[in-house]
């Protein structure tokens, strides 16, 4: 039996947590992430599971560390400015090999690097998942509860306030199916002070005789050889949208791709050759996709609504075979939520016109054909590939 | 089946439309706009509904953009050009304005907005209704939106009367559930003002 529903995307955030086997979910109200929290609080208990609002966002994530210890599928979440109070356990719980999902429902896109790098301490990533907009989080929701568990590791999933906001009908089924068993690893309470209890422990997860302790060079080893496999073992994935001979090649993620796209149409279908790559992983990044995406272009456009930050991962990506340059820097509104008036297909069709109509082949060093206070252009010389060798 | 997309009596096909909403907080807006999303909803389309409203609840702006189609959707959630409008309130009007063009219908509440405040183009149809007065007759002033909605629905048949009643209730929160009559009784004054204003009728005048 299925139903179709109007569902608003706070809703699908918290449905799809649920449906993806999440049974302990704790945060603390943020805009737009609070909306989220309050569908958590209504749809956990019924299905035998717990959601804590808790008295501030570094409680929060230290208990669905716990939680996620005794492996129950478990997730926090907050906006970026919640995020920050939480590095310090999304990086410990990494090192520890403890699993969950951390939502970021972001105001504008100005925590790209705090989610693709994080702010915590020591050599740990995370995995992350950016969905275009409400109808792609269930599946990548799915995803990320199942990366969280493959690599015992924190996974991110970028959400943002056009999603929260955004109502989509969606189909829903009855009931959500039972979350996976328990992993091996999962402290349960019934080994304790034998001495052959489990432990889950960023410092290791064996304790060696009294009096000397852990072996963190064992334990930082094993964990380093684990983010190795995790790295190559997650598949970057990007969406190609006619790039195949595409002069100019758009890149850009989440809700900002859903404006790229448009803006790609409207000018494709004036036969304008420009084209699309959004990055669907950000951690690992699409790197080869965007590559091979823009081998023929003479220009790729990194659209964001911040001041620039996955323009180092696509420059990092090409390394100087295609010059590469920003189209960010939008105003917000009043509150600071992320929503930026000049964020419109026109104001991209307009730029990318500009871009299209002035190949950057053959130009001078620093020249900057799309200074503007909106645009910005690469600060490492536009059009000049070698700057970056 | 999904009833199909018409505007002005014309059958088309795999069409969208896309209707945006203005006003200022408290005025309805999100509870119009919803109400059209789920009436669009249960009559089988495809629908997508962004709800922009700051922190400020009380006299901010508040917009809504809905989206109609009988196929997946891909619009970003502030769409770039309008096929139609519901202004509440002229104060933040202009950027919807300007998403008009030659064809589109705004339905204006003409107890409130700024007869100054006008869409650059000419060829958009204009539907004036005393949205805020009539609602206030119905001794129900907070429903004018409601009244305004009712009307652009009678005029550009987007959804049936059917549909858009049948979701006074659905759109209500539980506490709230006791303005659902009186909601009713807001988009069927709005239908009947819509229906007697129709363009055929206004050639004629």
């Amino acid at each position: 039996m299925s139903e179709t529903r109007l569902m608003e995307g706070s809703e699908v955030f918290a449905d799809a947590m649920v449906r993806a086997g999440c049974r302990f979910f704790a945060g603390y109200p943020m805009t737009p992430f609070t909306e989220v929290l309050e569908h958590m609080a209504t749809a956990l208990p019924p299905v035998g599971g717990v959601c804590i609002n808790a008295e501030s966002e570094l409680e929060a994530v230290g208990m669905v560390w716990g939680a996620a210890a005794t492996g129950t599928r478990a997730a926090t979440g907050s906006t970026g400015q919640g995020l920050s109070l939480m590095q310090e356990s999304i990086a410990e719980a990494s090192l520890a090999g403890i699993g969950f999902v951390v939502l970021n429902m972001a105001r504008g896109q100005g925590d790209y690097f705090q989610a693709t790098r994080g702010g915590g301490h020591g050599d740990y990533r995370t995995p992350v998942l950016a969905p275009s907009g409400p109808s792609e989080v269930s599946e990548l929701m799915a995803e990320a509860f199942e990366l969280a568990d493959r690599w015992r590791n924190p996974v991110v999933v970028l959400g943002d306030y056009y999603m929260a906001h955004t109502w989509v009908d969606m189909d829903v089924t009855d009931s959500p199916p039972d979350p996976p068993d328990c992993p091996d690893w999962a402290l349960d309470g019934t080994s304790g002070g034998t001495g052959a209890a489990k432990l889950v422990s960023p410092l290791g997860t064996t304790k060696q005789r009294d009096g000397v302790g852990y072996d963190l060079a064992a334990h930082y080893a094993d964990r380093a050889r684990r983010r190795a496999e995790m790295e190559a073992g997650i598949a970057p994935r990007a969406e190609l949208t006619d790039t195949d001979d595409a002069e100019v090649v758009v890149v850009a993620y989440s809700t900002m791709a859903r404006y790229a796209h448009a803006a790609v149409t409207e000018l494709r279908r004036e036969g304008l050759a420009v084209g699309l790559v959004r990055p669907v992983t950000l951690w690992p990044f699409p790197g080869d996709a965007v590559r091979e995406a823009s081998r023929g272009a003479h220009t790729i456009v990194v659209y964001e609504n911040n001041a620039g930050q996955m323009i180092d991962d696509v420059r990092l990506s090409v390394l100087g075979a295609t010059p590469v340059v920003g189209h960010n820097g939008f105003a917000t509104d009043s509150s600071a939520f992320g929503i930026a008036p000049d964020v419109t297909v026109e104001n991209l069709t307009s730029a990318l016109r500009e871009v299209l109509a002035t190949p950057r082949e053959g130009r001078a060093d620093g020249d900057r054909p799309h200074a503007g206070d909106q645009r910005t252009a690469d600060r490492h010389g536009a059009g000049s590939g070698e700057d970056l060798t | 089946m999904p009833r199909t997309l018409y505007h002005q009596g014309v059958q088309r096909k795999s069409v969208q439309r896309e209707i945006v909403f203005t006003g200022i907080g408290g005025q309805g807006v999100q509870l119009a706009a919803r109400s059209l999303a789920e009436a669009a909803a249960a009559e089988g389309h495809r629908v997508q509904l962004f709800a922009s409203y700051g922190g400020m609840m009380r006299g901010g702006n508040s917009d809504s953009f809905v989206v109609i189609s009988d196929e997946a959707i891909t619009a970003p959630p502030v769409v770039g050009s309008a096929w139609g409008a519901v202004v509440m309130h002229h104060e933040h009007a202009e950027p919807v304005w300007q998403k008009l063009h030659e064809g589109s219908v705004a339905a204006v509440n003409t107890s409130v907005v700024d007869p100054a405040s006008r869409p650059g183009d000419p060829g958009v149809a204009l539907l004036e209704v005393p949205a805020l007065d009539l609602a206030t007759e119905l001794g129900a002033p907070m429903a004018a939106s409601l009244v305004l909605l009712g009307a652009f629905v009678a005029r550009t048949g987007i959804v049936g009367a059917e549909a858009l009643l049948g979701c006074a209730d659905r759109v209500l929160p539980g506490y709230r559930a006791a303005a659902a009559g009186p909601n009713r009784e807001a988009l069927r004054a709005g239908l009947s003002w819509g229906a007697r204003d129709r363009p055929s009728e206004v050639a004629t005048t």
